[in-house]
């Protein structure tokens, strides 16, 4: 074959691999809805609903009420932004599109920045705007951080969750440009500097959980526990739960550590090594896969222990599972979930969660998972707001925006307890003081210790 | 005689492992029996995906690396018809989107044109049996067209050729799988019953899982019937170890490839299916990854034996959990207050370690016929002024393009180094090796411990740590001595796995909540990391960075020029293109590849080291054993046999100047890297073996005889004997 006749062959080559990914292009199907554009789903009977009977929870509050709550929260004014004036520009970075990916992350932060828009006025009467970036490998940490830092519209970052690209993308903007963290998921969100996360995190649920354990189950003397094998799972395992329940005395605990994308077969193995079967308390730390798996492992054990998880195993994808079962119950009965403090299915006025509830439903897409991640986000993005009215928004720097996130002391929206930056050496970005435990039993959802029964945990020291 | 001594031993290991297990479920203690069992089900889904593997080898000689990603693929389709009712539609060339890429490059980037369907509706959401049904059909294809388009125009190529075709088409479907249905778990409808069944001793394991293990055992005797009493059985074995006297005897070994294709994608499917549906959940990556310790069970069944395949991948997997069970036990080894970690994803290797040992010479190569001739080494030419050139040309865009640039030359250096680290190892020696990422993390860690904790730092740590991945390097050697072409790959594939879970997780490596951190480079108080501040314009990444890396690049790039050009590059190439004959002609066989693999585990280690600086850490997921396959990628879709070659292969990586240009001019954004990816692999392996470099330099290789010869079946032209000789060149 003569050279020109191969290059002409690569060249067909290329085109044919660009029609290929353009080909790919044409599916929608998971995309997430454009912020700015609310749906159909707006009105009330699409709404996530709430009582605490197990249904879909039920959202009782008018939109007017809903609105006041959050207008007084950000300091917002009713109505929509002023589009004429200069937006608020606010960086993003999310991982998406690859495995794992956390899109619901961007549904909640996406359905936010509409509401706010649309109906708080915006930020001092301007649009909030969002520049994203999506992170899938090692590589797009510190790309997204490079954009973030080298785009001057941007004064402070919003993350939504990340498990790669993490170290990369705090190092190259530490102290350059502030970052509001969505959701902490690895080791580098809770030590990163110049971070701030208004949540416990992983690290705080954990640590209450053992808490939990101490002070509300009784009899509980040997736990077993399968946790995800990544660095978070490990540092939850080795650092918090296993202490913590040292500390209330109980020595007799046993970890297994499964893949991130671990099955029912691989976790009915690791439930059998850690002793799950006999073990008095069994707790899985793993990811929403996991949570499925372990319900299903336990089933096909034919074992029934008693439950303690984290809120991400009362998902979609559980429900989902379960009614995949043909069980009527949208969670398992009789497991404890521990969470940020408050309730999506108990509903409440003074945390946001009626309001979010409400919102979520009205811009985010008709399915949106909003018990997930999409919740943290859209709270993140009303408390960024809240922050740049009290800076005013042409007042808007990375100092300004630094000093703020970093002074706000709470109340945080569907988050329990106050806001403490900092309080941890170690894990300097963590900023939630407080998590809780709610239970799903009989058919309903009880407040066992969180913040509505005035009950939530502490998980840092007193000031 | 040598087949009813193969069968005898078979029968043998079969046996004794099936004694070995009924003995260990009388006398052991009834929890270390239960824990066994629970291995079952994660064993039969093992053993499912290595008959898949086991059935497309004996059928065309191919180690499909990709038999996991069909089995995942068909349990989207499958769970797609039975949610929805639709049928899931691969990418398909799209005329219209050239119209688009233009008026975006011309800055009418809002152009939106037609595009295809991605899901045909098929009515209501299916059944099980009619969604099994169609899944199978679609399966079929799949068969029928990789042998056709993929796999039967590579017949006569070496075994690169074919690891990396089926490499790209793993990365392929899970590429097509992620952007249709997104990384997300799906739930998957169970079809067995999932209570738990009772066995003797008190033990409980899961009715699904055992149900499994007995449907992949009966689909193992079927086969094995299949191949023993059936005429195309006969023929397709006949085919195996002879095809010169299969055509002869009137066979077509195309025509029994391609019907042991469809027959492999449909087993691999059903399997995927069933195994979906005991898991409860399918996501692209996790029946994806099955595919490593079911090469190991394949392996173990000497790439023949359905029973000892079947065997092997329920006992891996049984030891596996066992050893899981037995980490909680207070005497197993700890390490920061845990058990020690990774021994359970270790076992594989170990297995095959241990096996290879034992079995030694004896294992497999099919007889294949006479190879066509490995991509083209071409000896450097005018290396200096070509050097120059390069290097002017990347420095100025270091240091005069934006901030997007800089990255993507930075990330194109970085990928360059790796690379040139395959060039050395597979391009000049034949050695294929899934390991050079490993040793990149070996260096890496290494690095990150020197500086932390002993406070040495640039120049020595990246030194030092590139020294500790020329001592991996060689233990990985030690096997290559034994095992060649894609054996090789899949003892190296496991050794990763195993270096990647034991010692990247071990807490003495990754640090503790810190990670594994690496301070900048820093010479004369002057700092060259990514984010110190050295730019014209004042925004990061630092070019001097950059700067540092292209020094390396070139420093590394001519000794591997120069290497090519040597005697030791000559005795490279000779052991690559035949091991007997160099060796008649005086080559040290065994120093020459232990050569190599030393001066490619330095060059990776070198990489390794680059990477820590680029990223500020170092993190068992950039170093993971798939990256190795990426990069294997990279560098044969760049040309795994010249300097040039790996120059475009460093190109092509994630981030890297490539896809940045497609993102910049096209607005093809990073999640099309992976189908990029894996369609341009695909169509190197079989269109353009010298990769992108060699098309461009327009060299003559031997083309593949299929295509001077395409409507008549092929005479062979060597004894098979010999042309397994010339395969294990």
């Amino acid at each position: 074959m003569s050279a020109t006749r191969r290059q002409v062959r690569i060249g067909a080559l290329c085109a044919a691999a660009l029609l290929v990914f353009a080909a790919c292009g044409g599916d929608d199907d998971d995309d997430v809805a454009a912020a700015g554009a609310p749906n159909d789903a707006t009105d009330e009977t699409d709404a996530p609903a709430a009582d605490a009977t197990g249904d879909e929870p039920a959202v009782e509050e008018t939109s007017a009420v809903t609105n006041e709550w959050a207008l007084t929260y950000t300091g917002g004014t009713e109505g929509p932004a002023d589009e004429s004036l200069e937006p608020v520009v606010i960086g993003y970075v999310n991982q998406e599109g690859g495995v794992p990916a956390f899109p619901e992350a961007t549904i909640g932060l996406e359905a936010a920045v509409s509401y706010v828009n649309t109906e708080l006025g915006g930020t001092g009467g301007h649009p909030v705007e969002i520049v994203e970036c999506i992170v899938q490998a090692e590589e797009d940490g510190q790309r997204c951080a490079t954009e973030m830092l080298n785009n001057d519209d941007i004064a402070f970052v919003m993350t939504g969750v990340m498990v790669v690209g993490n170290g990369s993308f705090y190092s190259t903007l530490s102290g350059k440009k502030p970052v509001i963290v969505g959701f902490p998921a690895v080791p580098d969100d809770f030590i990163a500097a110049d971070a701030y996360a208004f949540t416990p995190g992983a690290v705080g649920v954990v640590k209450g959980m053992s808490t939990f354990v101490g002070e509300y189950l009784d009899d509980v003397e040997s736990v077993a526990v399968v946790h995800a094998d990544n660095a978070s799972g490990q540092a939850s395992v080795d650092l918090f739960l296993k202490p913590g329940l040292e500390a209330q005395g109980i020595t007799d605990v046993k970890a297994v550590a499964v893949p991130d994308t671990a099955t029912a077969p691989d976790v009915a193995a690791a439930i059998q090594a850690a002793g799950g079967d006999t073990a008095d308390l069994f707790v899985p730390l793993l990811t929403v896969q996991g949570c499925a798996a372990t319900y299903d492992a336990l089933q096909s054990l034919g074992v029934q222990p008693k439950v303690l998880t984290t809120g991400l195993c009362y998902g979609t994808p559980m429900t989902s599972h379960l009614a995949d079962l043909g069980l009527d119950d949208p969670v398992p009965d009789g497991w404890y979930f521990g969470d940020l403090g408050y309730s999506y299915f108990i509903p409440d006025d003074e945390s946001g969660m009626s309001t979010y509830l409400s919102k979520i439903a009205e811009y985010g897409p008709a399915d949106a998972e909003y018990t997930g991640y999409a919740g943290p986000l859209f709270a993140n993005l009303l408390t960024s707001v809240k922050l740049v009215n009290q800076v005013g928004a042409d007042a808007v720097t990375s100092e300004s925006m630094r000093t703020a996130a970093a002074g706000f002391t709470g109340p945080m929206m569907l988050v329990a307890g106050p806001m403490r930056c900092g309080f941890d050496a170690v894990f300097k970005s963590l900023c939630g003081t407080q998590m809780g435990v709610q239970q799903y039993a009989d058919g309903s959802w009880t407040s066992i210790a969180n913040a509505l029964n005035g009950q939530a945990i502490e998980t840092a020291p007193a000031s | 005689m040598a087949q009813a001594a193969a069968r005898r031993t078979q029968s043998l290991w079969l046996g004794g492992a099936t004694a070995i297990m009924l003995l260990a479920a009388v006398v052991a203690p009834s929890d270390q029996v239960r824990a066994l069992l629970l291995g079952i089900g994660t064993g039969a889904l093992v053993a499912a995906i290595a008959l898949a593997v086991v059935l497309t080898f004996r059928g065309s000689g191919v180690v499909n690396f990709a038999s996991a990603a069909v089995a995942m693929y068909a349990a989207y389709v499958y769970d797609s018809l039975r949610r929805t009712g639709e049928l899931v539609i691969p990418p398909l060339p799209n005329p219209l989107a050239v119209v688009e890429g233009i008026a975006h490059t011309f800055g009418a980037g809002g152009v939106e044109l037609a595009n295809w369907p991605t899901f045909v509706g098929l009515g209501q959401p299916k059944s099980f049996w009619p969604a099994l049904v169609i899944t199978l059909v679609v399966a079929a294809a799949m068969g029928l067209l990789l042998h056709l388009l993929v796999f039967r125009p590579l017949r006569y190529a070496p075994p690169l050729a074919k690891v990396v075709a089926s490499v790209g088409v793993m990365i392929l479907l899970q590429a097509i799988i992620t952007l249709r249905f997104g990384g997300t778990p799906r739930p998957v409808q169970p079809v067995l019953d999932k209570q738990p069944v009772e066995l003797p001793r008190g033990v409980t394991i899961p009715r699904d899982q055992l149900e499994l293990a007995g449907i992949v055992i009966l689909l193992a005797i079927v086969l094995w019937a299949l191949f023993r009493f059936t005429r195309f059985g006969l023929a397709t074995r006949a085919a195996a170890e002879n095809e010169k006297g299969a055509v002869v005897l009137g066979f077509s070994p195309d025509v029994l490839a391609g019907a042991n294709w469809v027959l492999s994608t449909m087993l691999a499917a059903l399997l995927g299916v069933l195994v979906a549906t005991v898991n409860g959940s399918i996501d692209p990556i996790t029946i994806t990854l099955l595919i490593v310790p079911a090469l190991g069970a394949a392996l173990l069944g000497n790439f023949t034996s359905f029973g000892l395949t079947t065997a092997a991948g329920l006992g891996i997997a049984m030891v596996a959990t066992w050893v899981q069970f037995l980490s909680t036990r207070s005497w197993f080894p700890h390490a920061g207050g845990a058990p020690i970690p990774g021994v359970k994803e270790a076992v594989p290797f170990l297995v095959i370690v241990v096996v290879l040992f034992i079995r030694g010479e004896r294992l497999p190569t099919r007889a294949t016929l006479e190879t066509t001739h490995l991509p083209f080494a071409p000896r450097p030419r005018a290396v200096p002024a070509k050097l120059a050139i390069a290097v002017v040309a990347a420095a100025a865009g270091l240091l005069f393009l934006g901030p997007t640039w800089r990255l993507a030359i930075t990330n194109s250096l970085v990928g360059i180094v790796i690379c040139l680290s395959l060039v050395v190892l597979t391009g000049f020696v034949g050695q294929i090796s899934l390991f050079q990422m490993t040793l990149a993390g070996v260096a890496g860690f290494t690095m990150s411990k020197l500086a932390v904790e002993h406070g040495i730092a640039f120049p020595f740590g990246p030194l030092l740590g590139a020294a500790v991945a020329v001592a991996f390097g060689l233990l990985a050697a030690i096997p290559a001595l034994r095992v060649r072409g894609v054996n090789l790959a899949i003892v190296t594939l496991a050794a990763a796995v195993a270096v990647e879970n034991v010692v990247f997780k071990h807490p003495t490596w990754a640090g503790g909540v810190d990670g594994a951190p690496v301070p900048p480079p820093r010479l004369f108080g002057i700092g060259f990391g990514p984010n110190d501040s050295g730019s014209l314009d004042g925004k990061l990444p630092n070019p001097w960075f950059g700067i540092l890396c292209l020094a390396v690049v070139a420093l590394l790039g001519l000794l591997v020029a120069n290497l090519r050009r040597s005697a030791t590059g000559r005795h490279m190439l000779s052991v690559r293109a035949n091991e007997r004959a160099a060796a008649a002609a005086g080559v040290n066989v065994a120093g020459t590849k232990l050569l190599a693999f030393a001066i490619a585990a330095f060059i990776a280690g070198i990489g390794g080291a680059l990477s820590g600086y680029r990223f500020g850490a170092v993190s068992p997921v950039f170093f993971g054993s798939l990256a190795s396959l990426l990069f294997l990628a990279y560098a044969y879709l760049g040309g795994i046999s010249s300097v040039t070659g790996a120059v475009v292969g460093g190109c092509l990586v994630a981030g890297g100047v490539a896809f940045t240009a497609l993102d910049e001019f096209f607005g093809v954004g990073s999640e099309y890297t992976l189908l990029l990816s894996g369609l341009g692999l695909v169509c190197t392996a079989v269109l353009n073996p010298n990769g992108i470099a060699g098309a461009f330099r327009g060299v003559r290789t031997p083309a593949l005889p299929h295509r001077r010869r395409s409507r008549q079946t092929p005479a062979p032209r060597v004894a098979p004997r010999a042309a397994a000789v010339a395969v294990e060149a």
